[in-house]
């Protein structure tokens, strides 16, 4: 088990340079100058060189590189070009709204979906399968700004029942946080629980024809008790494997969700950061991104031991 | 997944009605983006006197904020979602192919790719694609390249999972035993039977590259605002939605629907293609 573990997180340090390798080359191989980017339009050439040097973005690549490296060892991601603070603290400072969202578009989207996956598969071919299928395909078909922008104007601005924007942090109120989290983590939520019911409905199918449910219906356990306890268990590993490939698509709808709704985020810091040519930050912010999708695969990977005494040997 | 099972048929299968419709829907969006230039009005023209007006007759979509059509615009619309949606589909097939059955024979390339892919697919696709498009500007094959990239990872692993099931099937012993050459048992023995399994995912390829173009120019790093994209009319639509909610809503309407539309296609085909699998993906 700690073996596997360790194993585990050993693999991901190659997979971490190479997104970190990747990362570097694309921004500073790319065309245009980030040192007169950032000094804006009413620069002069002097200025541009002087904050060229104090970027480094003047010495030779590989020196860059290694320099990059080394601070990135240290946890140091170095310091934003346009607002001159440091890359960690940054990040650290837009974590709560982003993790929050994530979280509670997760908890959306796994209540949804696990029951209704189970009832679809439970009922298959009955019109309640089909209406849940239907609003599977379409939940899984419809972006998320669009959903989101439905859910604003019902909710938000014909009923008023929730702020059409703006982010609370969970410090200040926690109700009021809660509150605003409301509408974006259903429009974050509905494209992965379309996807997750799915592959509930899919995986129930077959496990409801499997011979131990016979055997549980013969010796007469309650229906409920035999879909719940003995089907849903046994469903925990693919559905898992789909919260793990899903939470990749959720960092993407993370990103335009709190664009949407002005939720001051590492998406929003991500976007601004690209948009302005802040390496320091793109670089930073990216790494972040890929070892939390790292954590989360190793996350479900662990979770499969929970459901299959099977992969622990 | 037995590689008889991903043959193409011979015979058509039964179509269920969801198919038909979405078959019907992607017809009249193809005619839509073919014809637009035809039969819309100017789309810069702009029309300041008349801006911001709700749906009514003249404008059956109402006007945004520069007094431009957004019928007009929405419809001229399809062409660029049509166009990235394809574009991406057949290179990231013919990328995700080529490398998926090459892998499989050659080993040093196997290292090598399969690393690579682990990395792309590390980081999170529209990230990727909006720094992409942001370092090397904005412009209609940017955003394919910007797109394609990160949906590489995803081809290149299932033909690489179908072509290894093929690889060890008898026929290709038998093709290897009377000295076929290699070239030959890939393109004849193994490319037919990848073939069905990854016609399905490039349906679900360009569902997925429509929406991330839209999600591109949304955050303002996609098709060059010139152009009217989905995107860009419901970005521009963005601080405005409150006052003129059908500055996004008609195009998000057609976004969703032309998504859902490829996405029905693409279940129909998977059913037709392998049923087995299709059960059990839950599709």
């Amino acid at each position: 088990m700690l073996w596997f573990l360790v194993r585990r997180i050993l693999a991901a340090v190659p997979i971490l340079i190479f997104v970190a390798v990747f990362i570097f080359m694309l921004l500073h191989l790319a065309p245009g100058d980030p040192a007169a980017v950032a000094a804006g339009p009413n620069a002069s050439p002097q200025q541009v060189e002087l904050l060229r040097q104090r970027m480094q973005l003047d010495m030779p690549l590989p020196d860059q590189f290694m320099r990059w490296v080394a601070n990135l060892a240290r946890f140091d991601l170095g310091v934003s070009i346009f607002s001159n603070q440091p890359v960690s603290r940054l990040i650290g400072q837009r974590l709560e709204p982003t993790l929050l969202l994530a979280f509670t578009a997760m908890l959306v989207a796994v209540s949804i979906a696990i029951p209704a996956g189970t009832i679809a598969a439970w009922k298959a071919d009955s019109w309640l399968d089909r209406v849940v299928m239907m609003f599977a395909v379409a939940g899984f078909s419809t972006p998320v700004f669009v959903t989101a922008y439905g859910l604003i104007y019902v909710f938000a601005i014909e009923l008023g029942w929730f702020p059409v924007q703006g982010y609370t942090p969970l410090g200040t109120s926690i109700l009021d946080c809660l509150q605003g989290l409301v509408l974006p983590s259903l429009a974050l939520g509905f494209v992965f629980a379309a996807l997750i019911a799915r592959v509930v409905r899919a995986t129930m199918l077959e496990i409801l024809a499997e011979d131990y449910m016979r055997t549980a219906r013969a010796k007469g356990l309650a229906t409920p008790t035999i879909v719940i306890v003995h089907a849903l268990k046994n469903a925990g590993v693919p559905t898992m494997t789909v919260i793990g490939i899903g939470f990749a698509i959720l960092v993407g709808g993370v990103v335009v969700t709190e664009t949407i709704f002005n939720i001051p985020g590492l998406g929003r810091l991500t976007t601004d950061a690209i948009l302005r040519r802040d390496y320091p930050v793109v670089q930073g912010v990216i790494l972040a991104f890929s070892a939390m999708l790292i954590v989360v695969n190793i996350l479900v990977d662990l979770s499969y031991v929970l459901f299959d005494p099977r992969v622990r040997g | 997944m037995t590689a008889a099972a991903t043959l193409v048929p011979r015979r058509l299968p039964h179509l269920p009605g969801a198919v038909v419709v979405a078959g019907s829907l992607l017809v009249a969006y193809a005619l839509i983006g073919l014809l637009a230039p035809a039969f819309v009005g100017d789309i810069r023209a702009l029309n300041l006197p008349e801006r911001l007006m709700a749906p009514d007759a003249a404008h059956w979509f109402g006007t945004d904020q520069l007094g431009r059509d957004v019928f007009d615009r929405t419809l001229y619309g399809t062409r660029n979602s049509l166009i990235v949606g394809f574009a991406v589909a057949i290179a990231t097939t013919l990328i995700g192919v080529t490398l998926g059955i090459v892998t499989c024979f050659s080993t040093w390339t196997d290292r090598i790719a399969m690393r690579l892919m682990d990395g792309l697919m590390a980081i999170p696709g529209v990230l990727l694609a909006i720094a992409m498009v942001a370092i090397f500007g904005s412009s209609l094959q940017n955003v394919i390249i910007a797109i394609t990239v990160p949906e590489i990872p995803r081809m290149v692993r299932l033909v690489r999972s179908v072509t290894l099931t093929v690889r060890e099937q008898p026929f290709i012993a038998a093709a290897v035993s009377i000295g076929t050459p290699l070239w030959r048992i890939l393109l004849r023995h193994v490319l037919p039977n990848v073939i069905g399994a990854v016609m399905v995912q490039a349906t679900y390829t360009c569902a997925s590259a429509i929406i991330s173009e839209a999600v591109l120019s949304f955050l303002g790093a996609g098709t060059p605002p010139e152009i009217p994209s989905w995107g860009n009319m419901m970005a521009e639509g963005r601080q405005l939605f409150q006052v003129a909610p059908w500055i996004i809503a008609f195009p998000g309407i057609f976004l969703a629907v032309l998504v859902l539309a490829v996405n029905l296609t693409g279940d129909g085909l998977r059913q037709a293609v392998d049923p087995k699998l299709s059960r059990r993906m839950g599709k």
